[in-house]
């Protein structure tokens, strides 16, 4: 038999309140539940296991600290996708650093020498998104990674679904400029 | 379909195999390392806290002032210092120079206490 939603809602809410009832046991099994989406949505838009695997870390670490003060008020899995796509910004603004720094620019062009493959696309893709305002990023970095829809979105980020729909179609012709010129 | 929506469209969630009791492991020392780092930050802002509260208040710092005046005020009761022996205290009466030739004699200055008696005498001797 299947879980619907709201099912799945009060499981994570019944696992946070034996949690906050200092069971640790109850976080693990919340943790391995998302574990796998959580570092499946880094790896989409960092290409790097490893990276994914540790901003997921970062991610479910913040999710320990503030796990005690959780309301209630939202699903858990909507809570979630805040902290990764906050997680995700902040990546993003170190990895702008890290490319005005010229860091990575001998891993870039190794990938650009070796083929046009899928995957310098998406790193090419990435890059660009990454160089977007920050609303419009979190809209792009929701829709692309997480296929969430416009009412997922504007209950995550706090805007209204017209704003997310706006900022995404921005987004787009942003991207679609950026890319062309490159 | 623009190009650009092409690319998006083709990013579909990747799913990666990820050693979860790996995972869980790494994360559980990353949790225990916080909560030591959380302590050690707690402790040092406690310390801190404790060493400027010290300073603003200068507990067990030694109250200098207090113990000059305690030297300043055993002075004036005993004027042991000859050479600032002002007139009012030479024309108290010959029971003041006595008990202070005494106390003198006990602390050990005999031969102040003999000149004290010598300079009362002699003050006598320049009054008559």
């Amino acid at each position: 038999m299947s879980l619907t939603i709201k099912d799945e809602m009060k499981n994570d809410h019944e696992l946070i309140k034996i949690f906050q009832k200092g069971d640790k046991s109850a976080y693990d099994r919340l943790v391995r539940k998302y574990l796998h989406n959580t570092v499946g949505f880094f790896y989409t838009i960092t290409g790097d296991r490893m990276v994914a695997e540790d901003l997921a870390q970062d991610v479910f670490l913040k999710l320990f600290n503030n796990l005690r003060n959780f309301r209630f008020q939202s699903a858990f899995s909507t809570y979630l996708y805040r902290i990764n796509l906050n997680t995700a910004n902040s990546w993003f603004a170190r990895n702008k650093w890290k490319n005005l720094l010229h860091l990575d620019q001998i891993i870039n062009q190794q990938k650009k020498d070796t083929s046009v493959s899928k995957e310098w696309l998406n790193k090419e893709l990435w890059d660009a998104i990454s160089k977007l305002p920050k609303k419009q990023r979190s809209v792009v970095v929701m829709r692309v990674a997480e296929e969430l829809s416009y009412k997922e979105i504007s209950t995550i980020t706090g805007m209204s679904e017209n704003t997310a729909k706006v900022n995404f179609h921005h987004a787009l012709q942003t991207l679609k400029e950026v890319l062309n010129n490159d | 379909m623009i190009e650009i929506e092409k690319k998006i469209a083709l990013q579909k969630k990747e799913s990666i195999n990820t050693n979860v009791d790996e995972f869980m492991s790494k994360l559980n020392d990353k949790i225990e390392a916080s909560r030591i780092n959380r302590q050690i930050i707690f402790t040092s802002s406690a310390m801190v806290f404790i060493i400027l509260l010290l300073i603003v208040t200068q507990f067990g710092a030694p109250d200098f002032e207090l113990d000059n005046y305690m030297l300043s005020r055993t002075e004036n009761l005993i004027e042991t210092d000859f050479w600032n022996i002002n007139i009012d205290s030479l024309e108290n009466e010959q029971e003041y120079f006595n008990n202070m030739a005494y106390f003198l004699m006990d602390e050990g200055y005999t031969w102040e206490a003999v000149e004290l008696l010598d300079q009362f005498k002699l003050i006598e001797k320049e009054q008559l």
